[in-house]
């Protein structure tokens, strides 16, 4: 049991780097990001063709990286220069993004419409792989050791670049943009900067994932808004009192393991995987109610404990009487 | 308060028109060939009644929109063709709603760098500096209201009144040009418009900015500022400065307007505050 | 200014309207359609080289039951499939649409004997048993779940023959690939001794996952398993790994075509979705070569999802085509009887 909690956790820690940047987006931008789905799996596809053509896959991570900042910044041209609405200027860039991907494997493979890459072949080449022929660790303990490093690297990055002036233009932006512009903050560019760094973030957590479990298609960003949220609603609702950008960062991070460890246990335990989406939805749900409910259900379990602590104290005055 | 100096126009304004939903039913002529000029160091109060056009003229100073016709000259520069955010070095601004002028999500520190940072490149330095800090809590502490204590603290955490004095700091941190405020005492409670109205006062005097400040209480407009304009129907009907201003009773300026427009004075606001 | 565009735009309607209807008051004859699996077929097509995905099942069972009970190593196994292809005409279609099939082909024809397997229902237990299966299937989907159903029945049997138990535990991740490896670790965490993997993705993370075990991986429903990267090649797997390829004999089926019309130069119509690896890899890898070397003539068009039919099967009419063939795809799948009524212009 303890192999499948720790298993999750793996995936978690990838899936962590994907909540943070659907986070910067839809939190400190304010903007509902779904080129989500689109980045992901470009990340994923850029980093499986680069290995196949024999590239070192570190590498492949960053130019993953790139990729993403690319589709971020085309999201935020659409919106910002063609003043498409927000929600509608992510979805065209990751309906785009589909049609790229599949020209991305195909450069790999030679065939056109290629869907799927595999990197069984290449399984000594990706980043795990490497960091285990230095330092001895199973398969699974090292997603989780370098998933850990990486995410906590990028978020004393991100808490280094939002402290800086155009850190807070960008959170001012998201905050309140007319006082920017009156402030004479390119707003535009703001706004360009936060969804590229977003979208870059997501796409390095594809090309980590598409490492992980052997493989790139076209269909594995799907779904992956809803895990994003989840991690953040999940990292919110425990991380409350969280001070700090650093500490929620964090919360986001354990949100979206929480979630993923939940997910394996829930499939460990043997429960029909056809209510597995059923289930995704009731742990969204449930966390968004102790959020919103959280005086109240704290209350209510007060009640319950006052009334174990009334009955020894009648019992000594009984005695007393 | 010094005075105007006459030789020096700092704003000039010739001549704007602007029209929304022209050709419409909803046609409204918000400025009809309005033309002013505002010298260095001018404070101009501007009262009207409820469409007159005072922000509107606001709006179309710092680029909102751009005028129908007519130029805007800021400083002997034609700024009628540059977009907002290219406009608003040259601007302080403070809105009339208190949570319009700060993030209110971020810190009071942090605010007021973003005002000091207006129309310069921002990178890859530091939010907000140590020596920053130093300059803030004393700019705050002469505010007089406990916020000098209180730099980290989240701006969506400060009374009405304290968000407006912040913005006025911001506003003229960078001593900018013109500093435009926008009715900025109308939403507060009598005692806190009074203290940010003496706050004003003092921030304008010890820079010597060019100040518009548009205000529906017409006491406040006679008490205030060097020179007073009384805007209808998208024009300047009346203006008055120096000693004839200082003496003007509310009745005078009542009468003044009936004359100059030849209807009663209509805003409520106006008459009963 | 206004005016004047909102008149552009009203005449450019008019026009479109006026061009449509121009193209549809031809009635056009519908063709022949041939599709690469029976099912789809049913709705559209006038007769196939069918693949029954419960016989494959039944296959991969078989299979199961030789590592796990002969202990044979799977990479000795080749990848299996389809062998012997049988032949099913669909005469209601046919008729429908007026064509007479050729008394050759009739004569060929008939359904494939029934290949139900009894499950063993005694040798499934839920715990205890001596051996345990973990089945990761992809998503719903009918002839993934024939697929299932084959190989449970077949290999209860083989256990029950053997004396033995066996326990599945059957996994369906929804569609959602992050599932697909969530399950895939979990068989690995509890040691099963074996894993079922339904359809391409799922066998990549579940080879993946138990990649550094001695736990045996069969995989089902995956075309091109070389190209996946499963087995090195499909008669020699080369790891612990080996299972069926769904893949239905094209160049049979395009043959059947060119005798369907009594030509040898028949003219193809290609039509398939332009995203499917593997619908990809029937038309461009395994069809077109045939053509070429057969001497057919062919038109490719690739749609990206349902909306496009119209257009396409009209874009091949007018190309004068004499049949139209559509691969095994998973978004034609669905769409086989919105292609038969365009084609019939209903």
């Amino acid at each position: 049991m303890i192999d499948i909690i720790l298993s999750g956790c793996g995936q978690g820690i990838i899936w962590a780097l994907l909540a943070i940047g659907f986070y910067i987006a839809f939190r400190i931008l304010d903007f509902a990001d779904m080129t989500c789905e689109g980045s992901m799996t470009l990340g994923g596809a850029v980093t499986a063709m680069l290995i196949w053509q024999g590239v070192n896959s570190f590498l492949a991570v960053v130019i993953a990286f790139i990729a993403g900042l690319l589709a971020g910044a085309v999201t935020g041209v659409l919106h910002t220069k063609l003043k498409i609405p927000p929600i509608l200027s992510g979805i065209l860039t990751m309906t785009a993004l589909y049609s790229v991907n599949i020209h991305i494997m195909s450069i790999a493979t030679g065939t056109s419409g290629t869907a799927n890459l595999s990197l069984l072949k290449y399984i000594d080449d990706t980043v795990f792989a490497i960091i285990r022929s230095i330092i001895p660790l199973s398969k699974r303990d090292v997603t989780l050791v370098f998933g850990v490093i990486i995410v906590l690297g990028t978020i004393g990055l991100l808490y280094w670049f939002f402290g800086t002036e155009i850190g807070c233009a960008i959170r001012a932006t998201g905050n309140n943009e007319k006082m920017c512009r009156a402030q004479g903050i390119n707003t535009d560019n703001t706004k360009i900067i936060g969804l590229a760094l977003a979208n870059g973030l997501i796409a390095v957590a594809g090309s980590l994932l598409t490492q992980h479990q052997g493989y790139a298609d076209v269909k594995m960003g799907v779904g992956s808004i809803v895990i994003g949220l989840a991690s953040i609603i999940i990292g919110e609702a425990l991380f409350a009192r969280a001070k700090g950008f650093f500490f929620k960062l964090i919360g986001i991070a354990v949100g979206s393991v929480i979630y993923r460890v939940i997910v394996a246990l829930v499939i460990y335990s043997g429960m029909p995987s056809d209510d597995l989406k059923l289930m995704s939805a009731v742990i969204v749900i449930a966390a968004l109610a102790f959020t919103n409910y959280k005086n109240e259900i704290v209350g209510a379990f007060k009640k319950l404990f006052s009334r174990f602590k009334k009955k020894p104290e009648e019992k000594e005055e009984k005695s007393n009487e | 308060m010094s005075e105007a100096n006459n030789a020096r126009p700092m704003l000039v304004l010739d001549n704007i028109v602007k029209i929304f939903n022209a050709g419409t039913v909803n046609e409204k002529i918000a400025l009809n060939g309005l033309s002013l000029t505002i010298n260095d160091g001018d404070f101009i109060t501007v009262i009207g009644g409820n469409g007159a056009g005072k922000s509107t003229l606001m709006n179309a100073i710092t680029g909102v929109f751009k005028v129908d016709s007519g130029s805007i000259v800021l400083d002997g520069e034609d700024i009628g063709h540059l977009p907002e955010y290219k406009r608003a070095k040259y601007f302080g601004r403070v809105f009339q709603d208190p949570m319009m002028g700060t993030a209110a999500g971020m810190q009071i520190d942090e605010n007021m760098a973003l005002a000091l940072r207006k129309g310069q490149f921002r990178g890859l330095k530091w939010g907000v500096s140590r020596e920053e800090r130093e300059d803030y809590k004393a700019r705050l502490a002469e505010l007089g209201l406990g916020l000098e204590d209180r730099l980290t603290s989240k701006v969506g955490l400060l009374s009405g009144g304290q968000r407006q004095a912040v913005t006025l700091l911001m506003a003229s941190l960078k001593r900018p040009k013109m500093l435009l405020l926008d009715e900025h005492t109308a939403a507060l409670d009598p005692k806190t418009a009074a203290k940010v109205l003496e706050i004003t006062d003092r921030i304008v005097g010890e820079n010597n900015v060019t100040t518009l400040m548009i205000t529906h209480n017409m006491k406040d407009a006679i008490e205030h500022g060097n020179r007073l304009i009384m805007m209808h129907e998208g024009r300047v009907i009346i203006d008055v400065s120096g000693e004839a201003k200082k003496n003007l009773t509310v009745e005078e300026l009542l009468s003044m307007f009936a004359k100059a427009s030849g209807g009663e004075f209509t805003s409520d606001r106006a008459m009963l505050s | 200014m206004k005016k004047l565009t909102s008149i552009l735009l009203v005449a450019l309607m008019l026009v479109g309207i006026v061009m449509s209807a121009a193209s549809c008051s031809a009635p056009s004859k519908p063709l022949p359609v041939v599709c690469g699996e029976s099912g789809m077929n049913t709705d559209c097509g006038i007769a196939t080289y069918g693949i029954d995905y419960y016989a494959l099942g039944v296959a991969a069972g078989n299979m199961a039951a030789d590592i796990l009970i002969d202990g044979k190593a799977a990479s000795t196994i080749p990848v299996g499939g389809e062998a012997d292809p049988a032949l099913i005409v669909n005469q209601a279609v046919a008729d429908e649409i007026g064509f007479t099939i050729p008394q050759s082909v009739l004569d060929k024809a008939g359904s494939k004997s029934d290949t139900r397997v009894t499950r063993n229902t005694a040798a499934i237990v839920s715990s205890g048993a001596d051996y345990t299966v973990g089945i990761l299937q992809l998503t719903q989907h009918d002839a993934l779940d024939q697929s299932n159903e084959g190989f449970k029945d077949q290999l209860s049997v083989r256990v029950a023959a053997a004396n033995k138990t066996i326990s599945f535990d059957d996994q369906n991740a929804s569609g959602d690939e992050s599932n697909n490896v969530t399950i895939a670790e979990s068989f690995v965490a509890k040691n099963v001794d074996l894993i079922y993997t339904i359809a391409t993705s799922s066998s990549q993370a579940a080879v993946t996952a138990a990649s550094e075990t001695d736990i045996p991986v069969i995989f089902n429903a995956v075309t091109d398993p070389v190209g996946a990267g499963l087995v090195e090649s499909l008669t020699a797997p080369g790891k612990n790994v080996t299972g069926i390829s769904d893949i239905n004999p094209v160049e049979k089926q395009l043959d059947l075509i060119a005798e369907l019309l009594g030509k040898d130069d028949v003219k193809i119509g290609f039509l398939y979705t332009a995203a499917e690896t593997n619908s990809v890899y029937q038309v461009r890898t395994l069809g077109i070569p045939h053509c070429n070397s057969k001497g057919y003539t062919y038109v490719e068009k690739g749609i990206s999802d349902i909306n496009d039919l119209e257009a396409a099967i009209t874009a091949l009419k007018n190309a004068g085509v004499d049949a139209i063939y559509i691969p095994t795809d998973n978004v034609l799948a669905n769409g086989c009887a919105t292609v038969h009524t365009i084609n019939t212009g209903k």
